[in-house]
């Protein structure tokens, strides 16, 4: 699954860390997910989509 | 108790009481030890982290599925090899001076070292990435 979350995180001037601490996960997680290497849970993604105010389909999309 | 102390206890078991009373204590044999480690290093791996968000768990799991998968089959071919004659009378201590085989506390202390050092080695992965990809 892809994901454009790094993108609108750097588009708002965030970092990792910064992000991170918005949806209450670690720093590596952003990164795990930015990278490819991890597709959060649906609970999750909510809490990004939510965030970035966009629908989770903008945000993830299925490759 | 909280997480760190868990782990700090798990730590003691596993790598300094059960090997110092294994000499310790006079009589004392492997699978007493074994069970005092086992039972050490498990208090150290399913111990909450100090970060435990999603990715710690899903790591924990995948390394614990890895590592089991691992030291069982492991586990299968050496037990095949240290009892190739099937000899069921065989003492399990030893005291017949015979081979011993592996007991399920040996299996649990493999499959924890695996899943401790996977998980660590992959979550250090996961931190090295994000100190080069700051920003």
């Amino acid at each position: 699954m892809t994901n454009r979350l790094r993108e609108l995180r750097v588009s708002r001037g965030w970092s990792q860390g910064e992000l991170a601490l918005e949806l209450g996960v670690s720093r590596q997680t952003i990164n795990a997910i930015e990278t490819g290497k991890y597709d959060p849970s649906l609970p999750l993604a909510f809490k990004i989509a939510r965030l970035f105010k966009r629908r989770i389909e903008d945000i993830f999309q299925d490759t | 108790m909280k997480s760190a102390t868990v782990k700090r206890l798990g730590v003691l078991i596993a790598v300094v009481c059960a090997p110092l009373l294994h000499y310790a204590i006079p009589g004392a044999f492997w699978l007493r030890t074994s069970a005092a480690i086992a039972a050490g290093l498990m208090m150290l791996f399913f111990s909450q982290e100090s970060i435990n968000d999603e990715r710690v768990q899903d790591l924990k799991l995948k390394a614990v599925n890895a590592a089991f998968s691992v030291s069982f089959t492991f586990t299968l071919i050496l037990n095949w090899f240290l009892n190739r004659d099937f000899d069921v009378t065989r003492d399990y201590a030893g005291a017949t001076g015979g081979y011993r085989s592996i007991s399920a506390f040996d299996l649990i202390i493999l499959t924890m070292i695996i899943a401790l050092a996977l998980f660590h080695y992959w979550r250090a992965l996961d931190s090295h990435a994000t100190d080069t990809l700051r920003g």
